[in-house]
């Protein structure tokens, strides 16, 4: 399926800019490249503009300046799903405990 | 259970974040707010759409077919062009090709020319002043401060890129990488690598 | 009456120290360089310059101003430069807009050009022969950098006819020279300075080259 990139995610700077070695984009861990392709899904799905994801990214960097860049991201994408009603807070939390229960 | 049943059925623990993030993305699949194989398509598109990847195929190619390789050194643009690359500073590629005894930097001492096709746009350090002035009088030295220490025995030839012609450097193909696919060379090919600020 | 041995010129120029690699390098450092990218492509869309006139803008900064300026500051430089240049801006409302000073490059020198000529339907070099770089010091844009100026080198490659920049950035005229890739060898570029490259490789026009 073709995808169109948006320059926004692509031009974002300062320490909300995802992290590039060599000019690439750098996953340390699969699950933080399936966050990056979650965000863009999720913000093109709901009909918002990647700001709704980035003022969100900025603000958790912001507050928690010592955590993973990527932890910020998942941090930031949970908000913006909670805040636009696409999840709710008990339906995150049983996911999570079932997953942690399928990983052991 | 034998310990191999273990293994396929019970893999390593998932950190606190990265529980948040598979439940993430289950419940937004259920939701239907994300599609399977979006994701991936996603991240592939960013990280081919964000430079060298391009340039890493192409290399990738001429690993693995000697006749792609002949074509790529007679004309990078045509060569490049099969793999439907080209545009905009690329309208006249050459690729010289690093071998044992033979080392290729790139540079533009005037400005910041960049062959943007197979490599995006230009990191700022290759624009600045210390590499533009530097390569072309010092390169083995300023290599090494860059990380990458080549023995007196390399001949290190270095491409000022002043005119119409915008240049890429074929890396050699690292060491016991027979076997691999050609995506699996790919991603063994770094930008610097290109540039001739590293080996791989 | 402004000599275009710019300070853009660097190759060779001592120094410099290290190269500052960032480690986690964005496109664009800030949003204003974003601007700065989409307004030159614009500009460039309205013909109001092309490369050759955009480059020798960037080439006619203040020297002090040149270098320490990051980068996307030469293109805003530039593209103020000659916005204001070709009476699309007048400087007193750009400063008023900006509130304040606005540096803008030196002015093109004046005075007649001698246009060089086209090349002939020939080049007049072959891959292989031996050539030797003028000692011309133009005072508009050229793309023969100092460092090689005098120097004796041999054509390695012989490319395609292109617009000689020297012409292209100050006139509309388009004079189509031959270009070569010449192979300098590093102890004719730098006497017996010690780790010099084995080679280096400049691509010249036609008239930047002379037989011995």
């Amino acid at each position: 399926m073709t995808v169109r990139v948006d320059a926004a995610v692509t031009a974002m700077t300062g320490p909300a800019a995802p992290p590039r070695r060599n000019g690439e984009l750098v996953f340390d861990a699969p699950w933080q490249g399936r966050a990056f392709g979650m965000a863009v899904g999720v913000v093109a799905r709901l009909g918002l503009e990647w700001n709704a994801f980035q003022q969100r990214l900025i603000a958790e960097i912001a507050a928690h300046s010592d955590a993973p860049y990527y932890s910020c991201w998942v941090v930031a994408l949970e908000r913006l799903v909670l805040d636009y009603g696409a999840v709710t807070a008990e339906e995150m939390e049983a996911k999570r405990e079932t997953v942690r229960m399928e990983a052991g | 259970m034998s310990e191999h049943d273990d293994d396929h059925h019970h893999p390593a623990p998932l950190s606190p974040v990265e529980v948040r993030a598979r439940a993430l993305e289950e419940l937004l699949k259920e939701k239907g707010l994300i599609q399977e194989g979006f994701i991936d398509a996603v991240v592939s598109a960013y990280e081919n759409d964000i430079g060298p990847m391009n340039g890493a195929r192409v290399v990738a190619r001429a690993w693995v077919d000697p006749a792609y390789k002949a074509r790529l050194l007679a004309n990078g643009t045509a060569a490049i062009a099969e793999l439907g690359l080209g545009g905009p500073e690329g309208e006249h590629l050459v690729v010289v090709e690093n071998t044992p005894t033979v080392h290729n930097a790139v540079v533009c001492t005037l400005c910041s020319c960049y062959p943007w096709p197979v490599l995006g746009l230009p990191p700022n350090w290759y624009k600045s002043p210390p590499y533009r002035a530097r390569m072309v009088r010092e390169p083995r030295v300023l290599l090494r401060e860059m990380g990458l220490d080549l023995p007196e025995s390399v001949e290190i030839r270095v491409w000022d890129s002043s005119a119409a012609v915008r240049y890429m450097v074929l890396p050699e193909r690292p060491a016991g990488t027979e076997g691999k696919s050609e995506e699996e060379l790919a991603a063994l090919v770094t930008r610097d690598a290109m540039i001739g600020t590293a080996r791989l | 009456m402004v000599f275009m041995n710019g300070v853009h010129d660097l190759g060779g120029m001592d120094g410099f120290g290290p190269v500052d690699v960032e480690g986690n390098e964005p496109v664009f450092h800030d949003p204003w360089e974003r601007v700065v990218f989409g307004l030159v492509s614009a500009m460039s869309v309205q013909r109001l310059s092309n490369t050759h006139s955009f480059r020798h803008a960037i080439e006619r900064m203040d020297p002090t101003h040149y270098l320490g300026s990051p980068y996307y500051e030469h293109w805003l430089t530039a593209l103020a430069t000659l916005l204001v240049e070709k009476g699309v801006l007048a400087r007193a409302d750009l400063e008023a807009r900006a509130g304040g000073h606005v540096p803008l490059s030196q002015p093109l020198r004046s005075g007649p050009v001698v246009l060089p000529a086209p090349s002939a339907a020939a080049p007049r070099f072959a891959v292989g022969s031996t050539v030797v770089v003028r000692n011309v010091h133009p005072l508009g844009h050229t793309r023969c950098p100092r460092y090689v100026r005098g120097k004796r080198g041999v054509v390695a490659r012989v490319d395609d006819r292109f617009p000689l920049p020297d012409v292209a950035a100050h006139a509309s005229e388009r004079c189509a020279q031959y270009a070569y890739n010449v192979r300098f060898d590093g102890h004719e570029l730098w006497g017996d300075a010690t780790d010099t490259a084995a080679a280096v490789y400049v691509d010249l026009w036609e008239s930047y080259l002379e037989a011995p």
